[in-house]
């Protein structure tokens, strides 16, 4: 643990943002997160909507200012950064939008866009741009002859490649995926998939990558962060967090996803009722309304992460009875192979 | 929208060329007019009093609309006002859209205090009788072309602001403004340069909706009295003048009074194509 | 089991300013009594508008159906009146949408909303209309204390749950639910799913699952016809089609979505994008994307072959290569 905070490319501490709702409260968007992403690593956001996952990937880029809490990159402290230090971190942070159709503007051609982070940062101009924007489209790759169209012209899938080109101009160390592919076709999903592990390959990325997509995030992440209403209540290895579930939450979450499986019957774990708002919370585990396992305790005694096993954390006083109930569940057969 | 797009779409909206047509003519005739006008708009000659118009018997080379009480030709003094109008709403509008934009860009993109700020300032302006106004500067500066200028202005900018304000609020959400904050770029050129380029097209289009709207304020203006000072020409004083005769010589209402609502048709014409042309939702 | 519905040689064309979009394209499909089916594809590949042909429901003036017939229980749903449609469209055949809150209206509580839907296709008293109207929304888990509510006062899921109830109201042979989830969390989409199972095993009604989610259908239908360009190019049991997918588009989706069990392979996306109905290529519509193409599939649409009676596939190729992945 120490280690990994000396070592982690970035790192929040006790990070809170909480909006003012008029005549209501505030609102609990994100509440006492505190993670690392290491070098080279992609974390896995997950959650679903209103859980505050974006609303961490936007209090990252300094997109919101938190309302408590520290960020730290390589160590240093970046909460409130002087102009310079800002202009500085945006060529080492990027972000990678949801929606492809509105995170290019409509009025601008693809290689103007891709200019533009050339040319806030002074880094090329003339013929020297010309020929890095074309090798940026190039490792992307996008054809040559989509830089002169415009966001309209292209399909979903190559705006997107156009959007994380963009991300990667200036040669960054971390980025912010909200939700990328989920706004795609599942034929178009995979090529950004394949693009944004070759990328973190080739370029030794680091990724905080949010989406409610559970198999997308097993699928890119080496570890997993499950939130609910603005807390992580379980983070782990991936395959430790699909094998080893054992936050109630995301048992349910794993198994509310229809799976294409024959012959073998799955008792699912349905929740009921819908997730509440983050409004003004009570204290007591935000999740024990819900909770299938949920008891009296639960309800009043607030719940924090703590490290259940090597790297593996739950906010969940009731872990071990999760475990008994869930072993030998089908879904958690089969993954015991270790990520490439 | 490429330009080859835009000029393609210009050419099928109806609405775009008729209205765009009717207002080069009237333009055109209006400030030409100086070159073949056969009488003097100011000059009046008591032996033509609320002559009838002449088109029938002498063609164009009487006094084609007639002459009003004080015996000056109809036709001159309808090129000429129309001339006034045309340069007063043309220079209110100018005035009023930079206004406008300015405004609502900043209240729009900043939102907040700012915003909050603006808008309540709109809204006095808003509950500001435009009449009362102008009679108010009217009595303290005097009827003149720039008072009258100076006066629509100063109400005339909030219709602009609003519409900029909503839609820069939607921009401000978008996706591609997030990714400029991420990439450093400073807000003053994300204003210029990702913003304003989105709100051009429903700015002209209130623009040139508003200039029929001007044009017939302006008409009102002077048909009160506050307006062009005589014994200059302008739509709304012909008009004024010309009620009392309306019975007798009905030429000098009705001459000006069909030349304001052609104007102002072909603006609303004009208004409403660019308005087809340039949504992009509205695919052909 | 009966033919329910039968869908044969179905082409809808839409057009405006000029253009066409050929978005079904000789579409025959078969519901029977009591029987899920699957349709799934991407966007754009004609799974709407075939469910809105079915309905009745297609744009006026610019979707038309150019070829083919729909028949229901024997009776082509085409030509008739536009008078006896309606009496089959709400009480035989209903329809639940993807967007819960657009196709309720806002001004009138749901309870309301359901009452009206019994009173006019059941013709029951007020009275009778209301008491059924909360037992259908007690069916689907909302209890009857919210039927003065208005739509803006549920939550997705609940909305969900109110356009589910609307379309029961008449207990429908054949429901027609068109990305019923799509919008809505996973939990939540748990709770719909569970709950359309219950339905279909309770009241024996055939339903025709529209979605991109290979997952939804494997759970819930026993058919599944996937669908590329405005074809069905793939068709027959759902255990079947996905263990031995035999078309290159139905294999190429069931490789390109990652798995949530098993070892984590490196996807293969499929080349190329979806289909568009302005410029549908000749032959097989998805021979631009297929790495297997041929001479042949450029030129001629192939037929659909019989793999056996429980699997049938439009491959030029598929005849010797029945489960090959």
């Amino acid at each position: 643990m120490e280690n990994n905070k000396k070592n982690a490319l970035l790192r929040t501490e006790n990070l809170k943002e909480y909006f003012k709702i008029s005549g209501k409260g505030y609102l609990h968007a994100v509440d006492n997160i505190s993670l690392e992403i290491m070098p080279n690593e992609t974390l896995g956001l997950v959650g679903e909507s209103g859980c505050g996952k974006s609303t961490v990937g936007n209090t990252l880029m300094r997109l919101l200012k938190p309302t408590n809490g520290k960020i730290f990159y390589k160590g240093e402290d970046i909460t409130n950064p002087s102009k310079k230090k800002k202009l500085e971190l945006t060529k080492k942070m990027q972000m990678v939008f949801q929606d492809p159709y509105s995170s290019l503007n409509p009025r601008k051609t693809i290689r103007s866009i891709l200019s533009e982070p050339f040319l806030i940062n002074k880094a090329a101009s003339g013929i020297e741009l010309e020929e890095k924007v074309n090798a940026l489209a190039k490792r992307v790759g996008l054809e040559e002859y989509v830089l002169g169209q415009f966001p309209h012209e292209l399909d979903g899938g190559k705006r997107q490649m156009v959007g994380i080109a963009r991300a990667l101009a200036m040669n960054p160390e971390f980025i912010v995926c909200d939700e990328p592919v989920s706004a795609l076709d599942v034929s178009v999903q995979a090529t950004i998939i394949n693009l944004l592990i070759d990328m973190q390959k080739e370029m030794k990325l680091s990724y905080l990558f949010i989406s409610h997509d559970l198999s997308v995030v097993r699928h890119i992440s080496d570890r997993v962060a499950v939130m609910y209403l603005g807390q992580i209540v379980e983070i782990a290895k991936t395959d430790t967090i699909f094998s080893n579930t054992l936050h109630p939450y995301s048992v349910a979450l794993l198994s509310a996803v229809p799976k294409i499986q024959f012959g073998q019957e799955e008792e699912r774990i349905v929740l009921t009722g819908d997730v509440p708002s983050p409004m003004n919370p009570k204290p007591g585990c935000r999740f024990a309304p819900r909770c299938w396992m949920a008891c009296e305790e639960c309800k009043n005694k607030d719940q924090h992460l703590a490290e259940v096993e090597d790297g593996h954390y739950v906010a969940c006083m009731r872990w071990r009875e999760v475990r008994e109930k869930t072993a030998g569940q089908a879904w958690k057969k089969g993954i015991e192979v270790e990520h490439e | 929208m490429s330009r080859k797009d835009f000029i393609r779409r210009m050419r099928k909206s109806k609405l775009f060329i008729i209205g765009l047509a009717g207002i080069l003519a009237i333009a055109l005739l209006c400030f030409l007019s100086p070159l073949f006008a056969q009488f003097n708009p100011t000059k009046s000659e008591l032996s033509n009093r609320l002559l009838e118009p002449e088109w029938f018997s002498k063609g164009l080379g009487g006094h084609v609309f007639g002459c009003d009480s004080m015996g000056r030709d109809v036709l001159t003094r309808l090129l000429i006002g129309g001339r006034t109008s045309l340069l007063i709403a043309f220079s209110v509008v100018i005035i009023t859209t930079l206004i406008g934009l300015v405004i609502g860009l900043l209240a729009g993109y900043y939102g907040g205090v700012m915003d909050l700020m603006l808008m309540r300032v709109c809204d006095i302006m808003m509950a500001l009788p435009t009449l009362l106004l102008a009679i108010c500067v009217v009595a303290v500066m005097g009827a003149s072309v720039t008072n009258l200028v100076v006066v629509l202005s100063i109400t005339g900018w909030i219709m602009v602001a609003r519409v900029v304000r909503s839609t820069v609020m939607t921009i401000r959400n978008s996706e591609y403004i997030k990714a400029a904050i991420v990439l450093g770029i400073p807000n003053y050129k994300i204003i210029f340069k990702e913003v304003l380029p989105n709100v051009v097209s429903p700015v002209i289009i209130t623009a040139t909706q508003a200039f029929g709207g001007m044009i017939l304020t302006e008409a009102s203006m002077s048909f009160l009295g506050l307006g062009v000072p005589a014994p200059a020409p302008s739509w709304g004083a012909m008009i004024s003048d010309g009620r009392e005769y309306i019975a007798t010589a009905p030429w000098v209402v009705i001459v000006p009074g069909i030349a304001l609502m052609l104007v102002v048709l072909a603006f609303n014409f004009l208004g409403d194509g660019l308005n087809d042309i340039m949504n992009p939702k509205n695919k052909d | 089991m009966d033919e329910l519905l039968k869908i044969s040689n179905l082409s809808v064309e839409y057009r405006s300013g000029g253009k066409v979009a050929k978005a079904v394209n000789n579409l025959n499909l078969t519901i029977k009594k009591g029987q899920a089916m699957g349709l799934v594809g991407e966007s754009g590949a004609g799974k709407t508008t075939t469910a809105l042909s079915v309905m009745g429901l297609l744009p006026e003036n610019i979707g038309m159906i150019t070829e083919g017939d729909i028949t229901y229980n024997g009776e082509s749903l085409i030509q008739m009146k536009e008078k006896q449609k309606n009496n089959i469209r709400g009480k035989k055949i209903s329809m639940v949408f993807a967007n819960p809150l657009s196709s309720l209206n806002p001004v009138f509580t749901i309870g309301h909303q359901i009452t009206m839907v019994l009173r006019k296709h059941k013709n029951l008293s007020e009275k009778d209309a209301k008491k059924e109207a909360a037992e259908i929304l007690k069916l689907v888990g909302i209890p009857d204390y919210r039927m003065g509510d208005y739509p803006h006062q549920f939550s997705g899921g609940m909305r969900q749950r109110v356009g589910i109830a609307a379309a029961l109201a008449c207990s429908p042979e054949l429901l027609i639910a068109d990305e019923p989830t799509t919008a809505l969390d996973v939990t939540i989409q748990a709770q719909i799913l569970e709950l359309m199972k219950d339905l279909q095993k309770n009241l024996n009604s055939s339903l025709l699952m529209i979605t991109h989610n290979l997952g939804i259908i494997a759970e819930l239908c026993q058919t599944v016809a996937v669908m590329y360009g405005g074809e069905v190019v793939e068709y027959g049991s759902v255990q079947e089609v996905f263990e031995h997918p035999s078309h290159w588009y139905t294999i190429g989706l069931l490789n390109a979505v990652p798995k949530l069990a098993g070892e984590r392979q490196r996807l293969i996306s499929i080349p190329g994008n979806v289909a568009n109905a302005q410029m549908l290529p000749e032959g097989c519509k998805f021979h631009p994307r297929c790495s297997r193409c041929i001479e042949k599939c450029k030129a001629k649409r192939p037929d659909m072959i019989c793999l056996n009676e429980k699997h049938y596939v439009q491959c030029w190729e598929a005849g010797g290569r029945n489960g090959e992945q």
